[in-house]
């Protein structure tokens, strides 16, 4: 027993110094490269942007995952990017949405300053730094930023991140609804998330882009079987599936009888099978919520056929009914 | 007990056997996929010489769709590709009860194979027996819900819903939602009892909300109510507030909150409010250097509540007047009284 316990302490005798020696390196090699790494007192913009930028490359290149709070606490790192002047803070939200390893810390670093001393900056600058979003996200100061975030949206020709896209929707006027649109259609990817911000929007007519959306989904499928788009022409059908259900809630009737047409399509006639795997029947369930009438899906598609011109869309039950004067 | 590892102890040996051990099990595995496509072949031929006789007797159809079913069933995978759909859709229509039965099987494979065969037939030659037969196997409601010929099979749907106990009910959304297009105004207090079970909430509000002259808000409020309070074992009901996924890309989560926002529960806002702190975190994990929730509370505060500003404006806002708030569901916006 004595042997045995002599033994194993012996053995951790002899592994400890190889551990300790290793995290010493690692340390010590952060450390040599970072130390001559200082900030002058008073600096210039060029000189933070550099002394930030050497920072992050020298800790990305260590390692591209989150630097551990024990490792960031012995490189000193808070301290490090504190010295950086409120003038500059953009370099911070910068790292916070760019760079995973120093992510967490830079947190920190801005989460100890105070809002007030640096809301001014961040406005100033949000159009020449785009992560400055995250600060306005935050505090939701979108009225305030209220006109650089247009001059973005003025000058925007594709799909912003999701960010972007919600300070668009909060300041947008009735004359920037054309532009939220065509952003809105320019997206090649299903985009439901963007979808629900344009709800917020006072005035905003959602029918109009639904209508539109569904017949750019037309072109992308076309462009897929002719082979000139890459994608996935059941999904795209499916997204699209989703969309003219919004159009026809919206009271569209034309997109109510595209609809109807989708109930049976022979090219995924098994798609009942899935249905097994605990989901619902999505297409009849699209139909049935907007039309009064009970019975086959044949019998619904000539019910539609029979009083497509009469139909009249009722916004208090959100259904389409034959009005009794006909 | 710690042992150190040997430090230097790979020689040149060792990296000469890797190689040599790498192409001996390249080897076997390219055999076994040579024997596997070569069994695959004479399984296929064999299936093709498989040939039903022109005017066939009831008992050679019988014999032919049970030798398709050995074949379906020794392979696991199905796919719409498969020959044995082929093979079962040049049946004799008049025969097609056959293949209806074999979808009442309980095997997955040739009920597959099957209703694949049978979509292709006309739907009037099935229809009938579909109906009929759903009372004894509910396998059929796949065929029903597919022509959507509820009205049809409205007695033998309604005498399924009636025979449970809607404390428990638990079965498929897609039996649910038969039930649904068949239902009268008097299955209202059974369905709401069903929902309340809170089994596959989820779907079924998704459903329920779009039945008319069904008071949804009060399902509503009870699901909310009843989710709150711990379950038969004093544990919290998070099961039914978890996010899942919807038609591939639609994610909806906290699905019961939103509900329950819409049906006016003011409560239900508390905990957005809470996430547009703005002394919470400015990041809370690898990779959420954005984070869609704390995006979407924002989103869904600004669509319900009749208020503009930053995020601490509105949280004051909100925390002022909690109390007085009415919501108005045509708007879909909790208001201030207007006196």
């Amino acid at each position: 027993m004595k042997s045995m316990i002599l033994t194993t302490l012996l053995s951790l005798a002899c592994t400890l110094p190889v551990f300790a020696q290793k995290i010493v390196t690692q340390e010590s090699v952060l450390l040599q490269k970072l130390n001559p790494l200082v900030l002058p007192e008073n600096p210039t913009p060029q000189q933070t942007d550099a002394y930030v930028k050497e920072h992050v490359r020298i800790l990305e290149s260590a390692n591209n995952f989150p630097i551990s709070k024990r490792l960031a606490k012995k490189i000193n790192l808070e301290k490090r990017f504190d010295a950086i002047p409120n003038r500059d803070i953009h370099l911070l939200f910068e790292q916070v949405a760019e760079y995973i390893s120093v992510q967490a810390t830079v947190a920190r670093v801005i989460e100890k300053r105070d809002p007030k001393a640096y809301k001014a900056i961040v406005i100033a600058g949000l159009y020449d730094h785009p992560n400055n979003i995250i600060a306005i996200k935050h505090h939701g100061w979108y009225q305030d930023a209220k006109e650089q975030i247009l001059r973005k949206l003025e000058a925007s020709n594709e799909m912003p991140p999701l960010a972007w896209w919600q300070a668009f929707t909060e300041v947008a006027e009735p004359k920037h609804h054309a532009k939220l649109k065509q952003l809105f259609l320019s997206e090649d990817f299903f985009i439901t998330d963007y979808k629900t911000f344009l709800e917020i929007v006072p005035g905003y007519d959602m029918a109009d882009t639904t209508r539109a959306n569904v017949l750019a989904i037309d072109r992308k499928i076309e462009e897929i079987e002719r082979g000139e788009r890459f994608g996935c022409r059941v999904r795209q059908r499916s997204y699209q599936r989703t969309e003219m259900a919004a159009a026809a809630m919206l009271g569209d009737v034309e997109m109510l009888g595209r609809l109807i047409d989708a109930l049976d399509s022979l090219e995924d006639r098994d798609r009942i099978w899935y249905y097994t795997t605990n989901r619902i029947d999505t297409r009849r369930q699209y139909v049935t919520q907007v039309v009064d009438f009970k019975g086959s899906n044949k019998e619904i598609r000539e019910w539609y056929e029979a009083n497509r011109g009469k139909l009249v869309f009722d916004f208090f039950t959100k259904r389409f009914v034959i009005p009794e004067d006909f | 007990m710690l042992v150190r590892p040997p430090m230097a102890a790979q020689g040149e040996p060792a990296n000469n056997d890797a190689p040599a051990v790498e192409s001996d099990s390249i080897k076997q595995a390219l055999e076994e996929a040579e024997a596997k496509l070569q069994e695959e072949i004479k399984r296929t031929q064999t299936l093709n010489e498989l040939v039903l006789p022109e005017n066939p007797t009831r008992a050679q159809c019988e014999s032919y769709v049970k030798e398709i079913r050995r074949f379906s069933e020794e392979d696991s995978s199905i796919s719409g590709r498969d020959p044995e759909i082929e093979k079962l859709s040049t049946l004799p229509v008049e025969h097609i009860d056959l293949l209806m039965r074999e979808i009442g099987s309980g095997v997955n494979e040739i009920r597959y194979h099957a209703y694949m065969a049978v979509s292709t037939y006309e739907p009037e030659s099935y229809r009938k027996l579909a109906i009929d037969g759903l009372a004894s196997e509910s396998a059929f409601i796949y065929l029903i819900a597919r022509h959507g010929w509820y009205q049809q099979a409205k007695q033998d749907i309604l005498a399924k819903f009636m025979a449970v106990d809607p404390k428990v009910a638990e079965f498929d959304p897609i039996w649910f939602q038969a039930f649904l297009e068949v239902i009268e105004p008097e299955h209202y207090p059974l369905v709401h009892e069903m929902v309340l079970s809170l089994y596959d909430l989820d779907n079924r509000l998704q459903m329920l909300e779009t039945l008319p002259d069904y008071d949804f808000a009060k399902t509503v409020n009870a699901c909310w109510e009843k989710a709150k309070q711990p379950d038969e074992n004093g544990k919290e009901r998070t099961a039914v507030v978890l996010s899942f996924m919807r038609d591939g890309n639609v994610k909806v989560t906290d699905t019961l909150r939103s509900y329950a926002i819409r049906a006016g529960i003011v409560e239900a806002l508390d905990p957005l409010i809470d996430q547009i702190d703005p002394n919470r975190k400015l990041v809370t994990g690898i990779g959420q250097n954005l984070p869609a929730r704390a995006l979407s509370a924002r989103r869904t505060l600004r669509r319900h509540l009749d208020f503009r500003g930053t995020n601490e404006e509105i949280q004051t806002w909100f925390r002022t007047h909690r109390d007085q708030l009415i919501f108005n569901p045509i708007t879909q916006r909790f208001e201030l009284p207007e006196d």
